[in-house]
């Protein structure tokens, strides 16, 4: 063994030490860089056969760079990435259906409800009183407008959640197409065995944490590197490519009556519905579904039920105008988005039935003696027949013909009624004759008017806020009013709500806690670097020194020589 | 041997720490912002719930406290109107004793009637008092007055009613109901509802005829008779009309109740009808008794006069309990307030617990937070400037 092979030692102590410093600059450079982990080189000794030592050593040998992770804690984090995506969409819906709801305060749903009730007990005391009938009605309005405004910001915000679908469908789509490519470069770069692509593997771990956000993220690394990944279920990055998905669009009817488009999304290819597991967009999906469509019922189901309540008990009451029967809301318009005012109380407040009524008896079919009275005398009296018929509901009369024929009331067509005496006045002979058999069906308070000055059945509809209404329990009974419900369903929203941010903060915590601990690993430490720098600087510095040394021992050799 | 810590792992902490301690600063300064411990419902839904149930009920107390406000009102009206009522009584029953006094002449009998006609003026005035632009005695009814007095006259037609022996004369011996002959309201023509069941003495004429020789007149029922063949026989075939005032109980029904509820499920009544206050509509009533007493002094008619005085008695004594029970409800009215105010002060008092802030708590935890704040930014700021390089 010569000196040649003494020098070869020194240089490839220079080449490790140059290569050790190279990743330290490496690794300083890349201290901020998201998703880098350190690298470290592995050296080793060589030597080979000797007869005499048995082994002789031939300097260091860089065997390989190392990639430091923890790819166990990557999945770990990855599935926490899902849950905790999951619940940042909840928990911004539940946020935000709290703000529309802006509830407790003075100017949310409970206090226009509150105003509503307490301008009846106003009326009650002040029936006659036009200014206490215009209050009812403008405090009526009010509570409908706050109900359709609500109503109206939930279902806006959840047409909303189009947007950031599409932005989701389209961030996972540029997602598993990088990581197919990334899987490519990796694939490509291990052939040679020994090689590791470690900065494509940072960079697709990067990609994967990214995605695992946005759907729940399986993986499973292929013999080339390759990282296959399934989302519920489905295959998204293969071995030949990556499966893309798509929104389509699914046919709403609004509360107003408009149809809007309601997106979902699909695989591409197959056209099979794409549902993860977690993840923010299974989140978008889900605050969509499950829980705007929630509060939304709870809004249809008190204004439903202030509807038909506030309806049952205003029919049975008198009007100013004597009348009974007429509904205080659009009967036919029983959800938040929709609730009205009836026609004939925009018409006027004197149609508010504040006086007491009795019961309003049905009278489905009445065959008056004697038919259609004579044209000399073309008045019905149904009291004639019966003294209690009188009173009779507002608009209930209807008057049919033996042949089916339903006449129609009004001044210029076949009839008139007079429902204070119950009195029905024939107008049209050209369509029937005297003595015709009629059939005539209407509905009658049995109690007659009582006077301006009554404020009864006002009272009583004040009286509806207490009474349980809603909320069935297992024998029937109902067990919440109006006004529980309400508040209960706002309790249940800021309950629903911090479970749902405590869920998150633990999934926070826990990602900080991971990331924490893969930083430990992974991460780079200045402090570290600066020493190993110090370090391989000495050992080049050393082996420089040990390269001078034997060329001056070369250099002895050659003055020998001369 | 320790544990790696990278200089990331130190700088994300340190943010961390440092935004958990701003979001609680934040969080206290919008407490304090407020007033309001709870500012959504997640702040503590229970609460929140308890709070909006609080907020409702005190909202009812509103309620109730401007029911209550009302009713005080309307029988405050009603207390004052009957006191008033029972001074007149009282003068009207000085007067009947002075006027059934034997040692009356007709024309000092006369005088205290017209005097007596004033007081009855007057009380046609008080029963018409209002509240709020309704009729407090008319029940329900209270778009309209519960008497009015009304002047007119009925033409009566030759031959009406029938008799027998001349079809061409007013019937002579037998009473005509006024109500049935052509009645014309001065004030409402034509009239529809005009009732003259009781006429006002001393409003009666017939022109060319004498009260009490020629004719009676039943004030009471609203009747007249004829007396003498020669004074019908004087209006010879044509109309006989009669002028005179009368007092119109209102047809519609006056006893309605009216109701104010006080507290939750409690209604009680506020009002007094023209039936507590003057009488039925028959039977003996306030008016009857003025009516008598009007009759007796402006016709000197003493037995008249003494026979008021029972039901002047009679019609104060009426007119005393009625004041007294509405008296009993306001008392009613004036315990549910206090109490309802109790319990009002009470529960605002119970909300202002749940969702107002605690000033001294919210401060001096604020003053801590920003305290923590400021020493975390403190030490954070000092332990990134650390590295090795800096010794290097």
């Amino acid at each position: 063994m010569g000196l040649l092979d003494s020098l070869s030692i020194g240089m490839r102590g220079l080449n490790a030490s140059q290569r050790a410093i190279d990743v330290t600059g490496q690794n300083i450079s890349n201290a901020n860089t998201e998703g880098y982990s350190r690298k470290r080189v592995n050296l080793q000794s060589d030597a080979i056969n000797d007869p005499v030592y048995g082994e002789k050593g031939l300097g260091v040998e860089v065997t390989e760079i190392d990639r430091i992770r923890d790819q166990f804690l990557d999945r770990q984090t990855w599935e926490a990435m899902g849950e905790k995506g999951y619940d940042t969409q909840l928990d911004t819906a539940y946020t935000r259906i709290g703000n529309i709801l802006k509830e407790p305060s003075e100017d949310g749903l409970a206090a226009k409800m509150n105003a509503f009730w307490a301008s009846w007990q106003d009326l009650a005391n002040n029936p006659a009183d036009a200014s206490a009938r215009e209050a009812v009605k403008s405090s009526a309005n009010v509570m409908i407008d706050t109900f359709q405004s609500v109503y109206k910001q939930i279902q806006d915000y959840g047409l909303s959640m189009n947007n950031p679908l599409q932005e989701a469908t389209k961030q996972v789509n540029d997602l598993t197409d990088q990581i197919y490519n990334l899987n490519q470069q990796i694939s490509d770069a291990e052939s040679t065995k020994g090689a590791k692509a470690n900065d494509s593997r940072d960079q697709r771990d990067l990609l994967v944490r990214r995605l695992s956000s946005m759907v729940d993220v399986q993986t499973i690394e292929d013999d080339n590197g390759r990282l296959i990944i399934t989302s519920g279920g489905n295959l998204m990055v293969g071995p030949s490519g990556a499966l893309k998905i798509e929104t389509y669009g699914v046919d709403k009817t609004l509360s107003n009556g408009d149809k809007a488009s309601e997106l979902r999304i699909r695989f591409s290819d197959s056209r099979r519905a794409f549902d993860p597991r977690s993840g923010e967009l299974k989140g978008i999906m889900d605050a969509r579904s499950k829980v705007l469509s929630t509060y939304m019922d709870s809004l249809n189901s008190l204004a439903s039920s202030i509807v038909q309540q506030v309806n049952d008990q205003h029919e049975l009451g008198y009007t100013k105008n004597h009348t009974t029967g007429v509904p205080f809301f659009d009967p036919a318009k029983i959800s938040a988005g929709t609730m009205a005012l009836s026609d004939a109380i925009v018409t006027s407040s004197d149609n508010i039935a504040a006086a007491e009524g009795g019961k309003i008896v049905d009278v489905a079919s009445f065959a008056p003696v004697g038919g259609i009275p004579p044209v000399g005398n073309p008045v019905l009296d149904l009291k004639t027949t019966n003294p209690t018929y009188r009173d009779l509901a507002d608009k209930s009369v209807t008057v049919t013909l033996s042949d089916g024929t339903v006449l129609q009331e009004g001044a210029g067509a076949d009839y008139v009624v007079d429902p204070e005496l119950g009195t029905i006045k024939f107008l049209n002979y050209a369509r029937y004759s005297a003595g015709d058999a009629i059939n005539v069906q209407f509905k009658y308070n049995t109690t007659g008017y009582s006077g301006d000055g009554n404020g009864q059945n006002a009272l009583l509809v004040a009286g509806l806020r207490l009474k349980n209404a809603l909320v069935p329990n297992t024998d029937g009974t109902l067990t919440q009013s109006v006004s529980t419900f309400y508040s209960a369903t706002i309790g249940r929203l800021g309950i629903e709500q911090n479970q749902n941010k405590s869920r998150l903060t633990t999934k926070d915590s826990l990602i900080a806690q991971m990331d924490s601990e893969q930083a430990t690993t992974s991460g780079v430490s200045l402090d570290e670097e600066m020493t190993n720098m110090i370090k391989f600087e000495n050992s080049y510095r050393a082996s420089a020194k040990y390269i001078t040394t034997v060329s001056q021992m070369m250099d002895v050799l050659m003055q020998l020589a001369t | 041997m320790a544990s790696r810590i990278s200089f990331n792992q130190i700088s994300s902490h340190i943010l961390d720490r440092l935004f958990m301690n701003y979001g609680k600063l934040e969080g206290i300064q919008e407490q304090l912002a407020t007033g309001k411990r709870i500012n959504n419902a997640a702040d503590d839904p229970v609460s929140a719930a308890q709070s909006m149930e609080l907020r409702a009920q005190i909202d009812q107390f509103g309620s109730f406290k401007r029911n209550v406000d009302d009713g005080l009102g309307y029988m405050g009206t009603i207390d004052s109107t009957l006191n008033t009522a029972t001074n007149i009584y009282q003068a009207m029953r000085e007067r009947a004793i002075q006027a059934s006094n034997d040692s009356n002449s007709a024309d000092s009998r006369y005088f205290i009637g017209q005097e007596v006609r004033g007081m009855f003026d007057q009380m046609v005035a008080l029963s018409n008092t209002t509240f709020k632009g309704e009729f407090v005695f008319s029940g329900t009814n209270t778009q309209v007055p519960p008497y009015e007095m009304r002047t007119g006259q009925s033409t009566i037609q030759a031959g009406a009613p029938i008799n027998s022996s001349n079809s061409n004369y007013v019937a002579v011996g037998s009473w005509i109901d006024l109500k049935d002959q052509n009645v014309t309201d001065s004030n409402d023509t034509p009239s529809k509802n005009a009732n003259p069941d009781l006429i006002v003495p001393g409003t009666f004429g017939i022109s060319g005829l004498t009260e009490g020789t020629d004719y009676e007149v039943n004030y009471h029922t609203g009747q007249l008779k004829i007396l003498s063949p020669v004074a019908a026989a004087a209006l010879g075939a044509g109309n006989l009309t009669a002028n005179y005032s009368w007092l119109r109980r209102n047809e519609k029904d006056l006893d309605g109740v009216s109701n104010r509820e006080i507290e939750e499920g409690i209604t009680a009544r506020v009002n007094t009808t023209a039936t507590d206050a003057f009488g039925a509509k028959t039977g003996g009533n306030a008016w009857d008794a003025m009516i008598d007493l009007l009759e007796g002094t402006l016709h000197n008619k003493a037995d008249k006069v003494r026979g008021s005085l029972d039901q002047i008695d009679q019609s104060l004594k009426r007119n005393l309990t009625a004041q007294s029970t509405n008296g009993a409800r306001v008392n009613r009215f004036d315990s549910t307030e206090s109490r309802n105010t109790e319990r009002q002060t009470y529960t605002t008092e119970l909300q202002s617990d749940i969702e107002d802030v605690d000033f001294a708590k919210a401060v001096s935890d604020f003053n801590l937070q920003q305290a923590v704040y400021e020493a975390s930014l403190k030490m954070g700021a000092q332990a990134l400037q650390n590295s090795l390089v800096n010794f290097l």
